[in-house]
């Protein structure tokens, strides 16, 4: 936390320290050494992104490849690209694309949100963000580990290094025995990595939330968003410790020969399963929650009122978080658990259905008398609404254990779990890049542009991902990479692909909207929602210490309150002229003068970086040329971390870094 | 991560926050809700294969219920002298806090070298990693916790050495004590649990 | 809504009225019979699971059912909820006063939370019901083994052979007599499969180490295409088999035919080597 310095006290060296912060406010080293949550919040969305659309082209070769009906031969991969292709597109879209672009909105946010300067361990993000970019690259780089990695041949001749085993790395399919390569590995080391970086944004996001809110800013005043964003991190922080050890186990499997999913030894592949699902199900939470938060502001927002029933939105937030924790054997109804276990989770399923969709009517509660302003972001936000209900609904099926003997693993569990993911993660992840978009950019998104990129991608998605549920009850297994004539499943898998390159057109409109509007969009202004909460008060782009002065809060979207009085029958009228606080006019020239912030460090970029090379040293510990890597790795590792407890968080004699 | 938190938020310290915890404790306290888990996986890993092992040698075979009490009694010594440093610091007697956290680390070492001796034996008797079910989850549980245990003599070494820097010398700084007592205590616990559930509770 | 100035909302209604919707309903009808007409046989496949041919796939078939009727009125309910709050609130250029800001209505919330959890509970009988008799071993059963392995189907009947031996089945057929319960024994020497008949029935996991049970019964004769379900490396796609349901009297003549043909060769049909 910054504490504001007279600056008629400035030391020299402070000075110097300050001239050359502001030299180097630019460029690259500024981003490498940032720990401003903005700009990390920033790197989490555009890398993201990015992996979003590496995704996504791994779905466009997924769907090329069901077409039509094929043969193994005929098919446009081989089984054994597709394998690994759709492998890493789960991996991808879960673990690189809707967990970061969550983080992106919690970092970008949250402090904005509360009141506050920063998160409360600035350093410890920036580490969070560089793990996980370099553990989606170490993930990745297994493309081209097959062959000569130097040349790349082996991927340039088609043969993909990268995970073969399903995101969900089923033993004993994922052992060495019958995944043989590294894929594997580099799915384990890699998981592993991008769990760290998601538990320390976990125990990041529950400190600033818990501890950093300003003054006034009750646990029930708090934003929605905040509040999903909080039982997100507590879900994290429980469920990635379960998922470690699985790693843990099928990486010491794999690398060192143990037993834990090895058949022959005694070992049992329902160990691997139940504890894939027990951090599996939270996990599914961990990508929804977020969303359903941005959904919670956005409505409101553009409905000009209120978020109707806010303590149920929220209890109803915090119930799922609980009972996500009860559910994780509905993923293994065909294993033969038995009537008991499968009764409970069966009912216990059914029940999660109740807070799920309290949400959902309470959404259309808040629209309900509204003044609804029907742009992109709230478009978004109703797609979510109409969509999500699917994925909902189709959810309760899945919960009548018997049907879910006939569904499980067809493609209406595809269906489904693209409606959630898809229909309410990504719309709402949309929703908040069109809301909160702005508050960064300084300009607005092209409106018509939006709504094109909106109505495209529905269309789109409703082509692609209904016909999936057809064909899961026409029996079309998921995994297979090729179908033959004859099983009747082309006519909907055609309609499908068409829909995914739908799809794919209506995020290149979106990359076009986002480069036009960043030129030549609208000037966003401070406020241009008339929206409700903190973030609002402050410019676009807000400065580096976001709030001049620590807001005083009073009531459940104070931001609003500060620019409306409720007349006697609840409409709101504007607060009198003079009264109403103008956002820009706190913000002149010399406000901001003397706040400190925390210094710039690489460290977090130098502990963060010895990780994946001890993941490559542990991969190839078998080679004794390659093997040193781990110690290069761990040496990098101890140094960052080292370096980071001696150094100061924030600029010495400020007052602020005692020791 | 003590020494990591410590000095991450070192600015935090100063101000008021809303639950009245210091920022780096409530992390702490959070770290060690999630290494519940984390060990609580573990050691149900444990559990579920404890007779399952098609191929011995079995835990029966090799257990030295004595020696390995008398490590577990050294470690539950060394959480009682790690309360005797913070107690030191937080009178700002930095000379008492240093004599007990060596003491506290060497206690540490002392049960590391207890458990390599362990391991030592039971590799030599014939259990490898990769011999039976047993072989692969006991290593890798006490592994873990050994790895944690040597973790924790490294941060007290750091605050050792802190101190003579003119990082942690003051009751001011007694909370960097505290958070590492913490993370000690943890481990001390779950070494208990451990022992229990692993060596003594009678395995079939 | 209370608060809203007569005025207003009549020109909402004008509004909403404006709206073809008689036009866009007729249109969407249109268009939904012309799919289905049109691609006359879309909804035909061999694994089919809503042309159940058995008891089990029939109960299976009429649970989901059960659930998709109500699932589908809510879905429409929400969906026209929307689409009718869009066109009634939606801002107008017109509009400049601010709607009332309403908080929220406990009572409201209430029965929205309590409705749909008695509507939820509603399910639980017949799901825990379905569970326990589809997990109920039928007494008098036929027993095949199933073994599945990477990438094909063993199956064999065991003890109906000469002296109380195996008969085995040709590579990746079934064959099963009509009308009376099947018990598989499922196992797998190597990786995860999953056994299904789509049109006989659900699927269960064939677990390395783990030896799953499960029961079908074909009522119809004749052809029933199964396929493994879990995903279990390269050639996952290509794990099919075929079940042929006949008559008992023809699969009694097939199964002795089998014993001929293995005591005649005695070539070790037994392809599949278990563990």
């Amino acid at each position: 936390m910054a504490t504001i310095a007279h600056p008629g006290r400035m030391t020299f060296p402070q000075a110097m320290r300050e001239a050359r912060g502001a030299a180097a406010a630019h460029g690259l080293w500024s981003w490498i050494t940032t720990v401003d949550h903005k700009r990390i919040g920033i790197l989490y969305g555009v890398t993201s992104f990015i992996f979003f659309l590496i995704g996504g082209l791994e779905a466009l070769l997924i769907r090329i490849n069901l077409a039509t009906p094929e043969t193994a031969e005929s098919a446009f991969l081989t089984p054994d690209q597709y394998n690994r292709i759709f492998t890493m597109h789960g991996v991808t879209m879960i673990f690189l694309v809707v967990m970061p672009m969550s983080s992106a909105f919690f970092n970008l946010m949250v402090p904005l949100m509360i009141g506050a300067r920063d998160v409360a361990f600035p350093r410890m993000n920036a580490f969070s963000y560089w793990l996980f970019l370099f553990g989606g690259l170490f993930l990745y780089s297994s493309f081209f580990m097959s062959g000569n990695p130097f040349t790349g041949d082996g991927f340039i001749n088609g043969d993909f290094g990268a995970p073969d085993g399903g995101w969900f790395g089923y033993a004993p399919l994922s052992l060495e025995r019958f995944s043989s390569g590294h894929g594997m590995d580099y799915y384990a080391i890699g998981l592993q990595i991008l769990g760290v970086a998601s538990l320390a944004g976990g125990f990041n996001f529950i400190v600033t939330i818990l501890n950093m809110r300003a003054p006034g800013m009750s646990l029930f005043r708090m934003p929605v968003f905040v509040w999903m964003t909080l039982v997100t991190s507590f879900l994290i922080i429980f469920a990635m410790p379960v998922i470690a050890v699985a790693l843990f186990q099928l990486s010491f499997d794999r690398l060192f020969g143990a037993n834990f999913f090895n058949v022959a030894a005694g070992g049992t592949p329902l160990l691997w399963q139940h504890m894939f699902w027990l951090f599996g199900h939270p996990e599914v939470y961990i990508l929804i929650l977020p969303a359903f938060g941005i959904v919670s502001e956005v409505l409101p927002t553009f409905s000009r009122k209120p978020l109707f029933g806010y303590p149920f939105v929220v209890f109803s937030g915090v119930a799922i978080g609980f009972m996500s924790w009860g559910v994780w054997a509905h993923h293994m109804y065909t294993t033969g658990l038995g009537a008991v276990a499968n009764s409970a989770f069966g009912i216990s399923t059914i029940l999660i259905a109740v807070p799920t969709g309290v949400k959902i009517f309470n959404w259309m509660g808040t629209m309900w008398g509204g003044s609804l302003d029907l742009k992109t972001p709230m478009w978004f936000a109703i797609g979510l609404v109409a969509m999500f209900t699917v994925g909902g609904l189709t959810g309760v099926t899945h919960s009548i254990v018997p049907s879910d003997y006939q569904q499980q693993d067809t493609y209406y569990v595809v269906s489904h779990f693209h409606q959630v993911l898809f229909g309410g993660a990504l719309f709402g992840l949309f929703a908040g890049i069109y809301y909160w978009g702005p508050k960064f950019m300084g300009r607005l998104f092209d409106e018509r542009l939006g709504q094109l990129h909106f109505w495209t991608m529905l269309i789109g998605f409703n082509l692609t991902f209904q016909p999936m549920m057809i064909l899961g009850l026409m029996g079309m297994p998921r995994r297979i990479d090729h179908y033959p004539d004859g099983y009747g499943w082309g006519f909907w898998n055609a309609m499908a692909t068409a829909g995914a390159f739908l799809i794919a057109f209506s995020i290149l409109i979106f990359i076009f909207n986002f480069f036009y509007s960043l030129r030549r969009g609208k000037v966003a202004g401070a406020d241009p929602w008339d929206a409700r909460t903190l973030e609002w008060s402050i410019p676009s782009p807000p400065p580096a210490y976001n709030f001049a002065e620590i807001p005083q809060v009073h009531a459940v979207d104070d931001w609003w309150h500060k620019k409306y009085a409720e007349d006697p029958s609840g409409r709101p009228v504007p607060v009198p002229a003079g009264a109403a606080v103008e956002p820009e006019a706190q913000h002149g020239e010399d406000v901001g003068r003397g706040i400190h912030m925390p210094s710039p460090s690489f460290m977090p970029f130098i502990a963060a970086l010895g990780m994946p090379f001890l993941g490559y040293g542990l991969v190839y510990h078998d080679d004794p040329w390659l093997r040193p890597l781990i110690a290069v790795g761990a040496t990098l590792l101890v140094t960052g971390i080292m370096g980071w407890a001696l150094e100061p968080a924030t600029e010495e004699g400020s007052g602020a870094a005692a020791h | 991560m003590a020494q990591v938190a410590h000095a991450e938020s070192s600015a935090a310290g100063h101000l008021e926050t809303n639950t009245g915890l210091d920022n780096r404790k409530l992390l702490m306290w959070l770290f060690l809700g999630s290494e519940c888990l984390f060990f609580g996986s573990l050691i149900s890993a444990y559990l579920l294969y404890r007779d399952r092992s098609v191929v011995g040698p079995y835990p029966a075979d090799l257990y030295d219920i004595p020696f390995t009490s008398v490590s577990s009694f050294i470690l539950l010594m060394s959480s009682l002298s790690m309360v005797l440093a913070l107690a030191a610091i937080q009178r700002g007697n930095v000379r008492n806090m240093r004599i007990w956290l060596l003491c506290t680390a060497l206690l540490g070492t002392l049960f590391i070298g207890g458990q390599a001796f362990e391991f030592t034996e039971f590799y030599r008797e014939g259990l490898h990693l990769d011999t039976n079910l047993f072989g692969t989850t006991f290593y890798v549980l006490t592994g873990f916790h050994g790895a944690h245990v040597t973790v924790g003599v490294l941060i007290l070494l750091s605050i050792v050495a802190a101190s003579f820097k003119g990082r942690v010398n003051s009751e001011e700084d007694a909370l960097t004590v505290e958070l590492a007592g913490l993370y000690w205590h943890f481990v001390d616990i779950v070494w208990i649990v451990i022992f229990t559930l692993v060596y003594l509770v009678e395995p079939t | 809504m209370p608060g809203v100035a007569p005025q207003r909302r009549r020109k909402e209604k004008a509004n909403v009225r404006r709206i073809p919707l008689a036009r866009l309903a007729a249109l969407t009808g249109l268009a939904a019979i012309a799919l289905l007409s049109s691609g006359c046989g879309v909804f035909s496949s061999p694994q089919n699971t809503f042309s159940p041919g058995g008891e089990q796939a029939e109960d299976l078939k009429n649970i989901f059912l059960l659930t998709m009727w109500p699932a589908l009125a809510i879905l429409i309910l929400v969906w026209g909820g929307i689409v009718y709050i869009v066109l009634r609130y939606r801002k107008r250029r017109s509009d400049e006063a601010l709607p009332v800001q309403l908080h929220g209505n406990t009572r409201l919330e209430l029965a929205w939370t309590i409705a749909p959890a008695l509507l939820l509970a509603a399910f639980i009988p017949p799901v825990v019901t379905g569970i326990v008799s589809l997990e109920e071993e039928p007494d008098d059963a036929l027993v095949v083994n199933v073994t599945g392995v990477q990438w094909a189907w063993q199956f064999s009947y065991p003890g109906l052979g000469p002296d109380g031996a195996d008969v085995q089945a040709p590579i990746n057929e079934l064959h099963i007599p009509t009308g009376r319960k099947v018990l598989f024994r499922l196992h797998s020497p190597d990786v995860i499969h999953s056994f299904w008949i789509p049109r006989l029935g659900g699927k269960t996991d064939v677990m390395p180490g783990h030896n799953n049970t499960m029961w079908l019964q074909a009522d119809e004769p004749g052809t029933y295409s199964g396929q493994c379900a879990e995903f279990c490396g390269l050639s996952h796609a290509n794990m099919r088999f075929t079940a042929i349901a006949e008559s008992p009297e023809e699969f009694d003549a097939w199964l002795q035919g089998q014993v001929a043909a293995q005591s005649g060769t005695d070539d070790g049909r037994q392809v599949v080597q278990g563990d």
